[in-house]
């Protein structure tokens, strides 16, 4: 009886009330957090302005995001008087999206009881709304539920349900995703702490496994197969039963939360930490720097003053290269195609291999190169010390591993053409460079050595041996000097007898 | 069923009740609010300024208004406290290390702070952060300019490059290189340039950096330079024996940042130098030990 009392009282408190969650926040970098506490409240406030709150979403027209929508220009102008219908013209795909979702068989149209909502894009009623009742498609003309005046002139954008695939993309998110990547996107949502490899942190606007040449963003396409296929050998698992619009938002709002991290990195790294951090104004304050409270507030001041600015132009640069690597000249095409797996094709991909890729992946490619034990500079220590723990590091500061090779796991996807983009991008965001000077035919006979590691025979292993031995041998008539070119390679002495 | 199995079981049953409640969940629980209403609005692509604000753009660039007529030069000496110092090279001739056949064929020098026998520093980056107010850059055209990697050290480890400047990227060793050189307003530039390569690889950023982008090299860890993107031509490297030169500077006050790899701060960081129309203004700028903490 006891218990079932307890259960009754437990049972209000458990949904909405007691145990709910905190609200769902975009957080701020640290780098943001380290900055003097006046600027820091105005990047705050111009990231709510630009990008808004997970419960606010801003659709900055500026960024190469799909939000969703219906978009249109007005056709007529210079209607007097109240109107209730405005004349409009759709382009064809619009046309038919808006078709899609909203005529009938027989097209008619109709709305949901709260109609559309129409949102001006320029003019001087910009960025307001007022709502659609109903389309004439026979007329082209949108009904109001309010007469508006005056009638604004023709050719005025708007969108009819803005920022609705964003909004979508924001609800899928938020199911799928956000628990590992956290709702600000920065790869720490509450189960992220139990996972290794970490979840990405999208802030930077970097992305690991891409088809597009090494100085390019990561495309939609990248993207979407990333989300269907997940990442092996990770905790990102397929998402294959997503369906295409619901990849697509997605998509939308991960690229989204990309750009808003990354423009919020770039305008306080390039424009504020040097000289508004925290420790910098102690440091200007102090003797040594000698500048008085006075012109310090008056700088503290003017930058803020310039905000607006910096994120306009960020925004132009940023917005300029996500753009880019959804054009077709940023893919990464194979000048040849693929060269037939055979063991004289893997010969000298193996060649290639233990002069370029050794060095991280290790001799026998199991991910235990040279740079796996040397403990690397940190960039981001002010002190210029080393990482606590040895081993290659990745823009996000985590430690990375070269990939063994031997378990036949590629994250990037297995199929050949993965490990090319590989090979000839490189992965711009960890420390594997683009090998694209090199010959395609050499990348691809490399792809074929790489992806048959898993599966050598002891054959394989014979002719491996024999031509170390005769690589050897002509290393030894003509030693590489540092002056000489001849024979063109590193490596020499350790190849071939290294780990058994 | 006995009496103890129901009191035992019965918590379990209210809590696996409670869990499924709480994990049926209203809107604002699991999933972040996945189903709350969402808003959005729309903001115009193109910055929304008031009249006012209309001279924005040029509040970087006050205190380096151009008065009076005709250019100047400022020039100087950077110059290291106590006097020369130096230190044993990075790797010495023989050492066991990556590639030693030919990286260790000569010593490769220590280039962390280049301290020469008068005490100058090289390797000193002096630069204004942004073009003087009212400054036109002329149309010319731009040299490449040669960056090698040779006995496995970048030569030459400091230099400016203007924003849209060509650089090529040699390898004179005849082992793999790459150059990942980490600019922070473009996309970041890691390529490998074959070994005995000396057409190599060109590129060039076209966004100027606020402060020099380090250049490692994946290959061969103790690799390291530096390279600073300007869109204007006032920014220079010291010499080997500290000395600079900034020629063509509008006559006015200048703000110039002073800044060297080993100082985890800038050496300086708005260094105030009023330059007279024909004149040169001369500085000679002094540091000591406590100012390079990353050595």
């Amino acid at each position: 009886m006891r218990h079932l009392a307890v259960l009754l009282l437990t049972l209000p408190l458990a949904g909405c009330g007691a145990f709910s969650p905190p609200e769902a926040e975009f957080v701020l970098r640290a780098q943001t957090e380290e900055l003097d506490s006046k600027v820091r409240t105005a990047v705050a406030k111009e990231m709510d302005e630009t990008f808004g709150t997970p419960h606010a979403l801003v659709a900055w027209l500026k960024l190469p995001v799909d939000y969703g929508g219906y978009a249109g220009v007005t056709r007529t102008s210079k209607l007097a008087g109240k109107i209730k219908s405005l004349s409009v013209r759709f382009e064809d795909d619009q046309l038919a999206k808006f078709t899609e979702a909203f005529a009938d068989k027989s097209g008619n149209y109709s709305f949901p009881d709260a109609g559309l909502q129409l949102t001006w894009l320029s003019g001087p009623l910009s960025g307001t709304a007022i709502p659609v009742i109903g389309y004439n498609p026979e007329k082209r003309e949108l009904a109001l539920d309010e007469a508006i005046e005056p009638h604004p002139p023709a050719d005025t954008p708007f969108v009819l349900q803005a920022g609705e695939t964003l909004k979508y993309g924001r609800r899928l998110y938020m199911t799928h995703c956000m628990h590992c990547h956290g709702a600000s996107g920065d790869g720490a949502g509450p189960t992220a702490k139990y996972l290794n490899p970490l979840p990405r942190d999208y802030r930077l606007g970097q992305f690991k496994f891409k088809s597009t040449r090494t100085d390019q963003k990561t495309s939609r396409e990248d993207l979407k197969r990333i989300i269907l296929n997940g990442i092996p050998g990770t905790y990102m698992p397929s998402f294959l039963l997503l369906k295409e619009d619901e990849s697509h938002a997605i998509v939308e709002y991960i690229r989204w939360l990309g750009m808003r991290g990354e423009l919020e990195n770039s305008v306080v790294i390039n424009e504020l930490r040097l000289d508004f951090s925290k420790d910098a104004i102690k440091q200007r304050s102090s003797e040594e720097g000698s500048e008085t409270s006075d012109e310090i507030n008056e700088s503290v001041s003017e930058v803020i003053g310039q905000l607006p600015e910096f994120f306009d132009s960020y925004g132009d640069d940023m917005a300029e290269l996500w753009a880019a690597a959804d054009e077709e000249d940023s893919l990464i095409v194979p000048a040849v195609a693929r060269i037939e797996d055979s063991l004289e094709s893997r010969v000298r991909g193996r060649r290639f291999f233990l002069e370029k890729c050794a060095t991280c992946h290790g001799h026998t490619g199991r991910g235990d190169g040279q740079m796996t034990i040397d403990f690397q500079k940190n960039t981001e220590d002010p002190a210029g010390g080393l990482y606590p723990i040895p081993g290659l590091h990745d823009i996000w500061g985590h430690q990375v591993k070269p990939r063994n090779l031997m378990q036949g796991v590629f994250r990037g996807g297995r199929r050949p053409i993965d490990l090319y983009y590989r090979l000839y991008g490189g992965i711009t965001a960890s420390k594997m460079p683009a090998f694209n000077t090199a010959e395609p035919e050499l990348l691809w006979d490399t792809v074929n050595y790489v992806l048959h590691i898993p599966y050598e025979t002891p054959a394989d292993k014979a002719a491996y041996k024999t031509e170390d031995d005769k690589y050897e041998a002509e290393l030894k008539a003509a030693p590489p000097t540092a002056e000489g070119a001849t024979p063109p390679t590193g490596e020499a002495t350790t190849t071939g007898n290294e780990t058994p | 069923m006995s009496n103890r199995l129901l009191v035992t079981s019965l918590p379990l049953c209210a809590l696996a009740v409670c869990l499924c409640v709480w994990m049926s969940g209203c809107d604002q629980g699991i999933g972040g609010g996945a189903y709350s209403d969402v808003s959005v609005k729309v903001r115009s692509a193109t910055l929304e300024t008031t009249a006012d604000d209309g001279a924005g753009t040029s509040t970087t660039t006050t205190d380096q208004t151009a008065t009076g007529s005709g250019p100047g030069t400022f020039s100087g000496r950077v110059v290291f406290d106590t006097g020369a110092i130096s230190f044993p090279p990075l790797i010495a001739q023989g050492q066991d290390v990556k590639d030693k056949q030919v990286c260790s064929a000569e010593a490769v020098p220590n280039e962390k702070l280049v301290v020469d026998s008068s005490g100058g520093i090289a390797n000193v980056f002096i630069f204004l952060d942004a073009a003087p107010k009212g400054y036109k850059p002329e149309k010319e055209e731009l040299e490449p300019i040669l960056f090698d990697q040779k006995n496995c050290y970048f030569r030459p480890h400091a230099l400016v490059l203007r924003a849209g400047q060509p650089i090529r990227i040699i390898n004179s060793d005849p082992v793999a290189h790459n150059a990942n050189i980490q600019v922070k307003r473009s996309q970041g530039f890691s390529q490998t340039v074959n070994s005995s390569d000396t057409t190599g690889v060109v590129t060039s950023f076209a966004k100027s950096e606020k402060l020099p982008a380090r250049v490692t090299c994946e290959f061969h860890n103790w690799m390291e330079a530096h390279i600073l993107v300007a869109d204007h031509p006032f920014a220079v490297v010291t010499a080997a024996d500290g000395s600079f030169e900034i020629p063509n500077l509008p006559s006015g006050t200048h703000t110039f940042r002073v800044w060297h790899e080993a100082a985890s701060d800038p050496l300086e960081r708005g260094l105030k130098v009023t330059v007279k129309p024909g004149e040169s203004t001369t500085m000679e700028l002094k540091y000591g030990r406590a100012k390079f903490s990353k050595l």
